[in-house]
């Protein structure tokens, strides 16, 4: 057997080979740029026609995530009873947007339980009252139905709610998630399979916002479970109307 | 003048080695595999990949007679056969089943109860279940040969030969409380004769109706044994579940186990009082780690439950499926010998569901659990829809001691009943408080004499008690059981037979 040559043969042969997952894999890479903008276009012209209509940017990057290991973290009512009784009221000229986020934040400071994960989600304004509401995201994704809430009166917090959840880390396996294109045409059937048993003309949709969140989806067991530590799945949050609210599980069930 | 060439094929072997190396990791890129899986030690990676399997009992070993009794005939006496050779004498009556089977016929009598208990009196043998054996799925496993005259039989509690014909057994099937006699046309069962002659050849413990010690009046026909020497000791055990970095790696792979792949995708919970739930979509699959020990798996009926199974086919796979998940001893290793407790066979819109309950022998014993039972699954056509373990852990350098123990006389057995009988007689009060006809039977309940008490004990067994209340202390305790109707009652084995507890069936 002539080994110099099947050496060469078998160069030649591996090159290719690997040439051909090189091009194989940009290609199958980059084609979504263009693919998923027809199926996007697609998407929302299925949607116009079931009254639903996009008013946001629909998301096309592909992602893979984790589930999300939370810790249910509760205030103990003294810590909040003391901060409530010695903060530092705002002064009477303090009224922009800016101070009753500050106070706020303080106040979150002096219960002890201010990091990274807290940050400001909205500011409302309601009679004489302002409330202040923190969100709370882990690794730039937020954590869904776990919030903070200051209601200020009079240039002070007279009341503090609470739901938190601390993130203990990200589960060993990534999974892709579905596009959000997929997770519309989910809410779209299950808008439609509500209308079946619904004697409610159906009214328009307006899609305001898509976004990739965690979730702690609600579900049926034997019992209630009062829980301590949970896991959050990646969901899409579909925020759509006056602010109505939508999750569409992200994994392919 | 060869050295250039010899260095281009070095520098060829090189290239190849790096081409090699470089198209395994593109593939993998291109598979959009993570790369972790490249980088994982192997022996991860085995264990991730592996499915979860330890050695599953066969069913022969695990159906075995809940007792044995051996009558003498005319001397009265009788004996009851130790746990330890339950199942090789179970084992020469079905190879005795199979002479049987080649007979030319087979006759098959139904008879009454008293000619049935009438034969229990003579020189015989008696293999007595906990539960009906479906008959001809049994005969078709073992492989005996089947008539159409058997089919009469729908099941089979308990199987007797006795001496004063030996050319037939008798069946009690406890469905309908039939009894029925099978006679073969040509053959004989002589080998169940020389049984009893070898017990009785044997060193065995006499063992008297409870109506010799109680009076005729109670017409109890319950062996007790005039004395009994035992070894079993108190012996401390801990729960399954408890929390070692060595064990918790177990509880990983068990809880891995019913999710298999998608274990990473899984939802964990932990309630508030520390109970640890794994739940799969919207609760199709729920595996709870409870804080007594015990773990639960249900699952929502899928396709498969459309597929009926046969009572041999189920069993083992209630088998297979906790050999598969768990294992039959605990998660350590501690070395238990499961059985076949109890069984129930429910028809539900033409479907089968098989409920199996399995309990375990230690050191020969039963331990008998004060609440539920050490394994149970239920199977619904062919899937397992629900499964609970709550075994008991040990380290088995402790069973030595166990099984070395010293041999010494438990508290009679006959004055068990006698120096409780006003315990007895409360609890069977307290079972019966919300029964039918309330005003009659507790007016019968409190003028109940030690005789009737005495009656109504349907068996007298030693083992261990597992107690499950909150004076638990996790240390088995050795007992005398009196079995009555629907209720065991537990009774310290040597010092004074004090009461220590008792469950409802």
């Amino acid at each position: 057997m002539d080994w110099t040559k099947a050496k060469t043969i078998l160069i030649i042969a591996l090159l290719i080979t690997n040439l051909i997952f090189i091009s194989s894999y940009f290609f199958s890479s980059r084609q979504p740029d263009f693919m998923d903008n027809d199926v996007t276009k697609n998407t929302v012209e299925l949607l116009s026609t079931k009254n639903i209509f996009i008013e946001t940017e629909i998301p096309t990057k592909k992602r893979t995530m984790a589930v999300l290991s939370v810790k249910c973290n509760e205030l103990e009512k003294e810590i909040k009873q003391k901060a409530l009784k010695e903060q530092k009221p705002l002064s009477k000229n303090q009224t922009e947007d800016e101070d009753y986020i500050s106070l706020s934040k303080d106040f979150i400071e002096a219960c002890g339980i201010y990091d990274e994960a807290v940050e400001f989600q909205l500011l409302e304004k309601k009679e004489n009252k302002v409330y202040v509401r923190f969100k709370n995201v882990y690794e730039g994704i937020p954590i869904e139905e776990s919030y903070m809430l200051c209601i200020i009166e009079d240039g002070k917090v007279v009341e503090f709610e609470r739901k938190w959840f601390d993130a203990m880390g990200f589960g060993e396996t990534k999974k892709k998630v579905i596009s959000a294109s997929t997770a519309l045409i989910k809410f779209m059937i299950n808008k439609e399979e509500k209308e079946q048993f619904s004697d409610v003309e159906p009214e328009a949709i307006y899609i305001k916002d898509i976004s990739l969140v965690y979730w702690l989806y609600s579900y049926t067991l034997d019992h209630t479970v009062s829980t301590s530590e949970d896991t959050a799945f990646p969901a899409w949050k579909i925020t759509y109307n006056n602010g109505e609210i939508e999750y569409i599980l992200a994994y392919q069930q | 003048m060869k050295k250039p060439y010899l260095n281009i094929e070095k520098v060829k072997d090189v290239i190849l080695l790096v081409l090699f190396l470089m198209t395994i990791l593109i593939y993998f890129f291109w598979r959009n595999d993570s790369f972790d899986i490249i980088f994982q030690l192997p022996d991860e990676r085995i264990a991730s990949e592996m499915e979860y399997k330890t050695p599953a009992p066969s069913l022969s070993q695990i159906i075995q007679p809940e007792e044995i009794s051996v009558c003498f005939g005319n001397t009265g006496t009788y004996t009851k056969i130790s746990l330890d050779n339950n199942v090789k004498l179970w084992q020469s009556a079905i190879n005795q089943l199979r002479q049987f089977g080649k007979s030319e016929t087979i006759f098959v009598e139904e008879i009454t109860k008293e000619i049935y208990e009438e034969i229990l009196n003579n020189r015989s043998i008696e293999y007595r279940f906990a539960y009906d054996i479906p008959f001809i799925q049994f005969l078709e496993y073992e492989k005996v040969k089947k008539y159409q005259s058997l089919e009469a039989i729908s099941g089979m509690g308990s199987l007797a030969y006795f001496d004063g014909s030996k050319e037939s057994i008798v069946i009690h099937q406890y469905k309908d409380d039939k009894y029925y006699r099978l006679a073969s046309n040509n053959k004989e069962f002589s080998a169940f004769s020389n049984i009893i002659d070898e017990i009785e050849a044997s060193n065995y413990i006499p063992y008297y109706p409870s109506k010799s010690y109680f009076g005729q009046s109670t017409n109890n026909s319950t062996l007790i044994p005039l004395s009994f020497q035992s070894n079993l000791q108190p012996f401390p055990y801990q729960l399954e579940n408890k929390h070692n970095s060595n064990h918790n790696e177990k509880l990983k792979e068990l809880s891995e186990s019913f999710f298999g792949e998608s274990f990473d995708f899984v939802r964990r919970m932990v309630d508030s009082k520390g109970a640890v739930i794994y739940m799969y979509g919207y609760g199709q699959k729920v595996f709870t780690m409870n804080i007594d020990g015990s773990f639960e798996y249900k699952e929502e009926e899928n396709n498969s439950s459309e597929m009926n199974l046969g009572f041999y086919e189920a069993l083992d796979t209630a088998v297979q499926f906790v050999a598969n998940r768990g294992s039959w001893q605990s998660l350590n290793g501690a070395k238990l010998t499961p059985y076949l407790k109890n069984i129930k066979i429910i028809e539900k819109e033409k479907k089968k569901i098989y409920q199996f309950s399995f309990d375990m022998l230690l050191n020969n014993h039963r331990i008998y659990y004060q609440k539920g039972e050490a394994i149970f699954v239920e199977i619904h056509g062919s899937q397992v829809v629900h499964y609970k373990r709550n075994i008991i852990d040990f380290d088995n350098s402790m069973l030595n001691n166990l099984e070395n123990a010293v041999y010494q006389e438990t508290f009679p057995a006959v004055n068990v009943p006698a120096v409780n009988y006003i315990h007895l007689k409360n609890l069977l009060e307290k079972q019966n408080v919300n029964e039918q006809k309330n005003a009659e039977r507790n007016y019968y309940l409190q003028k109940m004499t030690f005789e009737q008490v005495a009656a109504q004990i349907k068996g007298m067994e030693v083992g261990y008690i597992r107690l499950m209340n909150e004076k638990d202390d996790f240390i088995l305790k050795p007992a005398w059981i009196i079995r009555m109707e629907q209720m065991d009652v537990y009774f310290d084995l040597y010092n004074q037979a004090e009461p220590i507890g008792y469950s409802i069936r």
